[in-house]
């Protein structure tokens, strides 16, 4: 199949390999901003004779994302990714409903897609306009790449990005507390409580702004006050300690990443 | 919790003291501590001299005051804070100046503890984790009374038994509890928005890295317990959202599936 790749994120890199690797020719546009004519026409290109798009970005209006869904033929479908806004939310605005909200079909996934036990699993969504047309070729592509796909209800964060960045949030409000040392919260969940990493850590390597990103999109499709994201993780991410990519999130590290794709 | 501190307590050199209310509760703690070592130095886990000296390192007593004579009292009551208040109360009046009291509690305020004792700058938390003869995490605990070398003497005491403490402030749930909350609060959110089942939810949140899914979870601990610790911390924070339980948890527990304890839970558990 010809796919056609947008999005922003760190898991990228993995997918484009894993579709390169199961056969698939992958256009790619993991473009932060706007895009310049000449990348325009080469995507306008790519996207004419796609059998399917694919995006993961964890912020509104990336240009690429929304000029995919004017010039991807109709019939064909268009997997985003509701990791801060729910797949009928996406679909209601930013200008999805021009582009045929049927074909739009939700995927979930957090990096490294490849899970830690062996397959990796990728959750799948349909919004409530998704045509069983498109999620059954969203499902086959997924499962060519060598992944296991889970139907899951639509919502922002899906199961696992919503449950992970819920333990994040606590985990940043106990240090805002001063309950106790960013270490020691980290130390006490991996041997008190056997996580596989410590929760500040792991959101320096997710990212804070994608962190911050979904439990906005949860606080602000459900209203629920147990999921307002905590002062504190705004402020780092406002000042941009995003976490690993940026060189310091809660905890400080020696290499910067890549300025322009800062974020997860 | 009681035995498995005693044990860590004697492996790592110490005399121990070992009270509880009635002889027979002893006794058995005893036995059940000599049989726990015996299995560590078989599985190789522990040095046979360092256990033949352990096994011999406790005298028993149901009389309180006996373990005032003890350089640090560790208690591990049941979390009722009258009871613990009382035991601190009386073990301080007895105790020298220079006694460290520790308490174990794990929702209680150990500031609450600490102001039933004569000198309440001597009390902390050591808050151990289960099965405390493995897991290497102690919460130290700094009551609003706790002194800094009481603290720092707990620190070293957990260090000193091979443990990892970290430093908390006597907050609900300290570290662990209260942060773990929404481990097991929204899966039962999203099992009741019926977002996904209880094998799928287990099976996306292994596949992040946790070695049991928040439903096994439940099942492991006890529906109950998991339950009794989430209503505790809610209350404790004055009813803040984000620590809301969850109905479904209670009906569970309300039909009696508590998990593997009574052979089912979430799960079923064959015989």
């Amino acid at each position: 199949m010809k796919i056609i790749l947008t999005g922003n994120s760190k898991l990228l890199p993995e997918l484009t390999e894993l579709v390169t690797q199961a056969g698939h020719d992958v256009s790619l546009f993991s473009d932060f901003h706007y895009l310049d004519k000449h990348r325009y026409d080469e995507l306008d290109q790519a996207a004419a004779v796609a059998d399917l798009a694919v995006d993961y970005s964890h912020m509104r209006h990336i240009p690429a994302m929304e000029r995919v869904m004017v010039t991807l033929p109709i019939d064909k479908p268009y997997i985003v990714s509701p990791m801060v806004s729910s797949l009928t939310f996406m679909t209601h605005t930013e200008g999805y409903h021009v582009g045929h909200p049927e074909r739009v079909v939700g995927w979930g996934a957090l990096p490294p897609i490849a899970s830690p036990e062996g397959k990796g699993i990728v959750e799948v969504a349909r919004g409530l306009q998704t045509s069983d047309a498109a999620f059954d070729v969203a499902v086959e592509f997924w499962q060519s790449l060598g992944l296991e796909t889970v139907e899951v209800a639509d919502g922002p964060g899906l199961v696992r990005a919503r449950v992970l960045c819920s333990l994040m949030n606590e985990a940043v409000s106990a240090l805002a507390d001063g309950v106790a040392s960013a270490d020691d919260i980290d130390a006490a969940m991996q041997l008190g409580n056997n996580y596989p990493q410590g929760l500040l850590a792991w959101a320096d390597e997710l990212g804070l702004d994608l962190v911050l990103a979904v439990l906005d999109g949860i606080h602000g499709e459900t209203g629920d006050p147990k999921y307002r994201p905590h002062p504190l993780l705004k402020r780092k991410v406002w000042a941009g300690h995003l976490g690993k990519s940026s060189g310091r999130g809660f905890f400080e590290y020696e290499t910067w990443g890549d300025p322009a794709s800062s974020g997860a | 919790m009681g035995s498995g501190i005693a044990q860590v307590s004697a492996l790592s050199g110490n005399d121990v003291i070992l009270y509880d209310v009635e002889d027979a509760f002893t006794q058995k703690a005893l036995e059940s501590i000599r049989a726990s070592i015996d299995k560590g130095v078989e599985r190789g886990k522990t040095d046979a001299e360092v256990a033949v000296r352990a096994k011999d390192a406790f005298t028993l007593t149901t009389t309180l005051t006996d373990c005032a004579a003890a350089d640090v009292v560790i208690e591990a009551a049941p979390e009722k804070l009258e009871l613990k208040r009382e035991i601190f109360e009386t073990l301080s009046n007895e105790a020298s100046d220079d006694t460290l009291l520790a308490t174990n509690t794990s929702s209680l305020s150990v500031t609450a503890i600490a102001a039933s004792a004569k000198r309440p700058e001597m009390v902390v938390g050591m808050h151990f984790f289960n099965p405390a003869f493995i897991m290497k995490l102690v919460e130290v605990v700094r009551a609003m009374q706790s002194s800094e070398e009481s603290v720092e003497r707990a620190v070293q005491l957990a260090r000193d038994m091979g443990k990892t403490p970290v430093l908390c402030k006597d907050t609900p749930g300290f570290i662990s509890n209260r942060v773990a909350r929404p481990f097991v609060l929204e899966a039962l959110r999203l099992l009741g928005e019926g977002a996904a089942d209880v094998e799928t939810i287990d099976k996306l949140i292994r596949s992040l890295g946790f070695r049991m899914g928040p439903f096994e979870l439940m099942d492991l601990v006890g529906v109950d317990v998991n339950f009794a610790v989430s209503s505790s911390i809610f209350e404790a924070f004055f009813y803040d959202d984000k620590y809301r339980p969850h109905y479904i948890q209670k009906r569970m527990v309300e039909a009696g599936l508590l998990g593997r304890k009574t052979g089912r839970g979430f799960y079923e558990y064959g015989e």
